[in-house]
């Protein structure tokens, strides 16, 4: 008897509590928009005392520099018959978003001609500030790569500042 | 029959047929509501329903097009622009809805819940941190009828997603007990 009662008793809630509403509403928020690829690029070290390292635009000071003296910090110094060379590397990332690139091309130009005497280097090539010099057309997305960097200063270069930049341009292959 | 039992087991018999009976009598009155249910959805919504209505509260940021209970966010061209460690496009938007009443009362509260309608898979998203998915996520359980209350909606899309159009379509639902 108890227990058929008990069954009674939860049906009897079972009713009541079907018969309370809920009202419900609604609405739609609808969100588009194109997703574009890209790449970026960030200089990650360099000789000299760098700043700005991490990002697209770095900054290298050598400070005074002379054949008999001692080489800027980060670079090493190389005395020549009639010119003398200061080397270290410079370290370029790229990475991508959003591509399906698998590589890319890495290039470098000076951002004005070279004073007379100096010649920059980047992987051994001579760079100019007319035309591009390729760096690698094989880059490795999210790896830096370190580039040798040397600057080549004849012995009747004038003495004067050898301020420069070095533009790096990044495509997508 | 009742005859063939002893005394006793009539009796218990006859406890037992009432029991069936009330219970049988319970059962017929929960049908009726139901019943009663199924007539008040046909018939147009009562003076105290709730409608969810989106409000534009991200000034200076003309991406948002709310109409009532419709809105539109288009994010335009999305381009990765964090820093090389960051592996997702992450954007911010502020939502603001507001839950109204037809008689115009501002009274009651709400349970405000959100679930993706359709999405491409390229980007992830959530309301005040919690990620939405197909199943409704439970985003405020006493929301308040009348003021605007403002939500952060964020949108993740990794940078291995493809290019391309990026759609979704979000359902809020507000359910007034």
């Amino acid at each position: 008897m108890k227990k058929t009662l008990a069954v009674g008793f939860v049906v009897a809630m079972f009713g009541i509590v079907s018969t309370a509403s809920a009202a419900t509403s609604s609405g739609t928020l609808t969100v588009t928009g194109t997703v574009e690829s890209s790449i970026s690029l960030t200089i990650e070290s360099a000789g000299g005392t760098t700043s700005g390292t991490g990002t697209a635009a770095a900054t290298s000071d050598l400070g005074n520099i002379s054949k008999f003296g001692s080489a800027p910090t980060g670079f090493t110094l190389a005395r020549g018959a009639s010119n003398w060379t200061i080397s270290s590397t410079v370290g370029v990332q790229v990475v991508k978003a959003n591509l399906t690139s698998t590589d890319y091309t890495l290039t470098a130009q000076l951002g004005s001609a070279p004073a007379s005497g100096v010649a920059w280097k980047l992987n051994g090539s001579t760079l100019s500030d007319s035309a591009a010099t390729t760096l690698t057309s094989t880059g490795t997305y999210a790896s830096t790569g370190s580039y040798s960097w040397d600057i080549v200063i004849a012995d009747s270069a004038a003495a004067a500042a050898i301020d420069n930049s070095i533009n790096f341009t990044a495509t997508s292959n | 029959m009742p005859g063939n039992f002893p005394a006793p087991a009539l009796g218990l018999f006859m406890k037992r047929l009432s029991a069936l009976a009330i219970t049988l009598l319970v059962l017929l009155a929960s049908t009726r509501p139901a019943r009663a249910e199924k007539r008040r959805a046909t018939a147009p919504p009562s003076d105290d329903s709730v409608a969810i209505a989106f409000i534009d509260v991200d000034s200076g940021d003309a991406s948002m097009t709310a109409a009532g209970s419709e809105a539109w966010l288009d994010l335009k061209t999305v381009t990765h622009s964090g820093v090389s460690a960051e592996r997702v496009t992450r954007m911010r938007r502020q939502i603001g809805i507001r839950l109204e009443r037809a008689n115009g009362l501002a009274s009651g509260t709400a349970t405000i819940s959100v679930r993706l309608e359709s999405w491409d898979g390229r980007a992830t998203f959530r309301i005040d941190g919690k990620q939405l998915s197909s199943a409704p996520v439970t985003i405020d359980i006493h929301l308040a009828v009348g003021p605007v209350t403002v939500h952060t909606l964020e949108i993740d899309i990794p940078v291995s997603a493809a290019e391309g159009a990026l759609a979704a379509s979000m359902r809020w639902e507000a359910i007034v007990e």
